[in-house]
């Protein structure tokens, strides 16, 4: 059965998702390749066009695959959906692993389309296509010289962002979804994103102040600070990363992600 | 045993109890009718047996179990709405229903297509109301389940297709599968029906087998289900 879901996932959203990827490759070709070819203000709107468009392309995956999620689960096809002979945990878990491999791979295409982008914007500002890819290369070399524990943590954290960008809406989906509030239809789904991320705000805030913080300046060599308020005393010229932050920000969608399985699984009540 | 089994189911909406200690028991082998004014708690009841609501109180149980995979494997379900992608044809909803559902017979449902002359190749969002009807019903027909749940089937549709629609209900029907319907078109579904269920506030308030009730009262079901809700 997980294989038959998993292949009506992609049955169901193949076409849209290969639309929105050639619409951004598109978008963004012309956006650098007219950069590199036309000079003043025009140059400057088509690098501007194509960042916007390749960093936009990276945040507009992860909401049109929930979306679908929503659409499949909650709205009229969602009945065809929950008369499925397969457990809802099931259904759920394909549902959200078929959404992280989309939004990975819209991340992974985004991050291609961004560095055209940069190299047209580096070009709008004078800098030749090839200092700006150095320029990146030598960022990249900066990464790989890190100690091997902070570099697993930094692959953990990666393949963990699409999951950072889905819950959100996942979560409002399910939640919003549920008795208390579906009379509220779609509304209820968009005040629970709402409450989701003033939440998040609010936890995020308080995570700074929870030591210990990561020394970024001293790296590769591990330093932490153990002091509450070191990222408030440290000014403008902040290089402390707080580790309850990082714990935070994963943990937090990790949670909202198992909060929304419950919620489709125990609480569902369809209009 | 009973195909249908419920005690002291409770719904609620919010402050409105929609299904208030509903109790029902069905065997298969018949077609039931789920009668009642608007806002009784059909809906709400069909939706629960479909699995499409799961926060309720008191006891359901389809053929022994609770609401959830293992009944819905054999629960054919016919939502009032239109529960199909727009965008699918028929024959990929066809294609649709034999992947996920054990017990759906392709050729039947292609029987069933043609006998409602439709073209298979059609998406769903060019087909009008009547004729997306016809093609919902044919897929939910073409289970071979034990218990069919149909919320609505005829309403969309005029006078004369109503037949077609009802003669494909109980067309192949397994003599054990239990098909329960919920109607305000009682007339044109009397034909077919074997027993009733009237529905009042959240609870069944009559039930019986159609010819019983017949002659008890001396009247068609139509003209007792006036007379019960005048």
């Amino acid at each position: 059965m997980t294989s038959t879901l998993f292949k009506h996932e992609l049955l169901r959203t193949w076409r849209w998702i290969l639309i929105a990827i050639l619409a951004a490759v598109m978008v963004v070709g012309i956006s650098v390749g007219g950069s590199l070819v036309f000079g003043g203000p025009i140059r400057t709107l088509l690098s501007t066009i194509s960042l916007i468009v390749s960093i936009g392309f990276m945040y507009a995956m992860p909401l049109l695959i929930s979306l679908d999620f929503y659409r499949s689960c909650y709205s009229k096809t969602g009945y065809f959906t929950a008369s499925i002979p397969a457990r809802s945990t099931t259904i759920y878990l394909v549902k959200a692993a078929y959404a992280y491999v989309v939004t990975l791979v819209g991340f992974l295409i985004g991050a291609g389309l961004t560095v055209a982008a940069l190299v047209a914007s580096g070009a709008a500002q004078g800098v030749s296509p090839r200092e700006t890819m150095k320029g990146l290369l030598d960022g990249l070399s900066v990464v790989t010289s890190l100690p091997a524990g902070v570099l697993i943590v930094m692959v953990l954290a990666l393949l963990l962002f699409p999951v950072v960008a889905i819950a959100p809406y996942f979560f409002a989906a399910t939640v919003g979804s549920e008795a208390w509030i579906s009379r509220s239809g779609f509304g209820g789904v968009v005040l629970v994103w709402f409450l989701y991320y003033l939440g998040s705000q609010i936890v995020t805030m308080v995570s700074i102040f929870i030591p210990p913080s990561l020394d970024l300046l001293a790296l590769p060599e591990l330093k932490l600070d153990f002091s509450p308020l070191a990222l408030i005393q440290s000014g403008n010229d902040v290089s402390l990363l707080p580790i309850a932050l990082i714990v935070v920000v994963f943990v937090m969608p990790i949670v909202a992600m198992w909060w929304a399985k419950v919620s489709y699984a125990r609480r569902l009540e369809l209009r | 045993m009973n195909v249908i089994s419920i005690h002291g189911l409770i719904k609620e909406y919010g402050k409105f109890r929609a299904l208030d200690g509903l109790e029902l028991e069905l065997p298969g082998g018949q077609v039931v009718a789920l009668l009642g004014e608007n806002g009784c708690g059909k809906t709400t009841l069909l939706k629960i047996l479909s699995g499409a609501l799961t926060q309720y109180g008191g006891t359901v149980l389809i053929d022994g179990s609770a609401p959830g995979p293992e009944t819905k494997a054999h629960t054919s379900f016919l939502p009032d709405a239109s529960f199909l992608p727009d965008s699918a044809s028929i024959d990929s909803c066809i294609a649709m229903h034999r992947d996920f559902f054990a017990d759906f017979s392709v050729d039947h449902a292609r029987d069933l297509i043609g006998f409602f002359g439709l073209d298979s190749t059609r998406k769903l969002s060019t087909l009008s109301k009547g004729m997306r009807e016809k093609a919902q019903i044919a897929l939910a027909m073409s289970r071979r389940a034990k218990l069919y749940l149909l919320d609505e089937p005829i309403s969309g549709v005029d006078p004369a297709a109503r037949d077609v629609l009802l003669q494909a209900i109980v067309r192949d029907l397994d003599p054990e599968a239990l098909v329960l319907v919920s109607t305000h078109l009682i007339h044109d579904l009397e034909p077919i029906l074997d027993a009733v269920a009237f529905m009042r506030y959240g609870r069944v308030m009559l039930t019986g087998q159609v010819d019983d009730l017949r002659a008890e009262h001396g009247m068609s079901i139509d003209s007792l289900f006036r007379e019960v809700y005048r």
